[in-house]
């Protein structure tokens, strides 16, 4: 009995440089801004040309300055990024939601 | 069903973080077991193991959503701990049929007896990607020309293609809390996505914005539709909660979703089914003529808050949930193999009679499953 004939499996889980390179991301390597990606690392998105880019970035700021380093370690060019954090309206508010999971401590994650 | 001791692969760890389970561990000083991925077992179960499992969870996919309907044309929301400015998000929603995209069933199995619902994680379940990938990579390598009960992953494809049809510009975005786990189950939903061909974007929940009139990315663009793995008791409850019933997002999962993941389903479904082979007496406010059952909280997450009664001592579990109110169920008799007490989450992909897609077994040394507790893979033997 075949309960599963197949599973055509091209995961892509981890969000790389592919996608973003193509919208200069300032967190890869050969388009590094060291500034830009520091403010953007936790913010999950960043604005090129005056379009959001909406990225998830899965490792805190160290490790794409790591990557850097290591990338023009070994003679790799860069070409910094001209993105920038985006602006938000002045109207827009943003943190409302997400409070629930920090006061329940230890027990924050939010799945089940 | 059996479980079996089986040696695990070389590099299991490498195996397992390349196709995405990177929360495969426990954090190394932390009182948790150091593997979640655990492949030095593994359970075996027959193809009529398979078809007991599969049969119960689409019966129980019917009887939960009768339920759903019951509590709203009945107005039970004060029983379950549902506060009134709920109340119009839910049935809106459920009028309209926003669709579902995926929950788990947790159900006691012990081979023989029909399988009994625990619970049901209708609204934010995770595990997902260890059952619907990780363990058919483990399979592959070990087992090929074994089965196992699992389409999980083409099914999740072919219901984003459903939902596309529903979603504007064909875009969902997708957000958790800043959360190893969650961010995992997020990322694999958020592939299936792309694989199904929407176009996607992934932030935290703290990044929606609230706009004067709708409600916005982080860069203030209008989110269209959203799945968010964040419960709805959360939601609602949270600063933003407000503008919910004014907004025109479309939520995955729905609101009405939030009536199955609350354990007051479980009275209700008992009241309408009694003595439904796979169900387990359960009341509100009292344990009744019970004398071995658990008492777990109305809007409780992960095992906490958890109160095991039984002959002899009493089994707690601590937490910070419980103020919305309780409900008592039967306890079931956990299977016990080597030890380890095995729980069967059983996915489905939508939610209707033939949702029923596949599982993944979880175990521990505890009878109560928690956050803590292990993955092991299985196979149809």
């Amino acid at each position: 009995m075949k309960r599963s004939a197949s599973v055509t499996l091209t995961l892509a889980v981890t969000l790389g440089a592919a996608r973003a390179q193509q919208y200069a991301d300032p967190c890869d390597a050969a388009t590094f801004n060291a500034k830009v990606c520091q403010a953007v690392v936790s913010r999950g998105s960043y604005c090129s040309q005056g379009t959001p880019v909406t990225i998830h970035y899965q490792q805190p700021y160290p490790y794409y300055y790591d990557r850097y380093r290591s990338y023009t370690g070994q003679g790799g060019a860069v070409n910094p990024s001209r993105a920038e954090p985006c602006r938000h309206g002045a109207a827009t508010v943003h943190g409302g939601f997400g409070a629930t999971a920090a006061s329940h401590g230890g027990e924050s994650k939010a799945g089940g | 069903m059996r479980r079996v001791d089986s040696t695990p692969r070389v590099h299991w760890d490498r195996r397992v973080e390349a196709a995405g389970l990177t929360w495969h561990s426990g954090e190394p000083l932390s009182e948790a077991p150091a593997i979640y991925w655990n492949e030095s077992a593994f359970y075996e179960f027959t193809s009529k193991d398979i078809e007991a499992l599969e049969s119960s969870t689409n019966e129980l996919a019917t009887m939960t959503l009768h339920a759903a309907g019951h509590i709203i044309k009945n107005k039970l929301y004060a029983k379950m701990g549902i506060p009134e400015s709920a109340v119009g998000l839910i049935e809106s929603s459920w009028e309209a049929e926003h669709p579902s995209l995926y929950g788990r069933f947790d159900l006691a199995y012990d081979g023989s007896n029909p399988p009994k619902l625990l619970e049901y994680n209708a609204d934010t379940p995770t595990s997902l990607l260890e059952a619907a990938v990780i363990q058919w990579y483990w399979l592959q390598d070990l087992f090929p020309s074994r089965d196992q009960f699992n389409s999980i992953h083409e099914r999740l494809i072919a219901r984003w293609k459903e939902l596309a049809a529903c979603l504007p510009d064909q875009h969902v975005d997708l957000c958790s809390i800043d959360d190893a786990e969650d961010g995992m189950t997020v990322t694999y939903l958020e592939d299936a996505a792309r694989q199904a061909g929407l176009t996607t974007s992934i932030f935290p929940i703290d990044e929606v914005g609230w706009d004067g009139a709708r409600f916005v990315g982080p860069d203030d663009r209008p989110l269209g539709a959203v799945f968010k793995l964040y419960p709805w008791e959360w939601m609602i409850r949270e600063d933003f909660g407000r503008h919910l019933a004014a907004d025109h997002t479309i939520w995955i999962e729905p609101p009405w979703k939030m009536l199955l993941s609350n354990k007051g389903i479980l009275p209700v479904v008992w009241e309408l089914y009694p003595q439904h082979p796979n169900l387990l007496e359960t009341r509100f406010d009292d344990s009744g003529e019970m004398k071995e059952w658990i008492k777990k909280p109305l809007l409780g997450r992960e095992g906490a808050n958890i109160t095991l009664h039984q002959d002899g001592a009493d089994v707690e579990t601590a937490g910070s949930y419980g103020a919305e109110g309780f409900i008592f169920q039967e306890r079931a008799a956990l299977n016990r193999m080597n030890g380890m007490h095995a729980v069967v989450g059983s996915w489905m992909i939508g939610h209707n009679e033939d949702s029923s897609c596949g599982i993944g077994v979880r175990e521990s040394k505890s009878p109560i499953i928690t956050n803590t507790s292990q993955f092991v893979p299985h196979q149809i033997g």
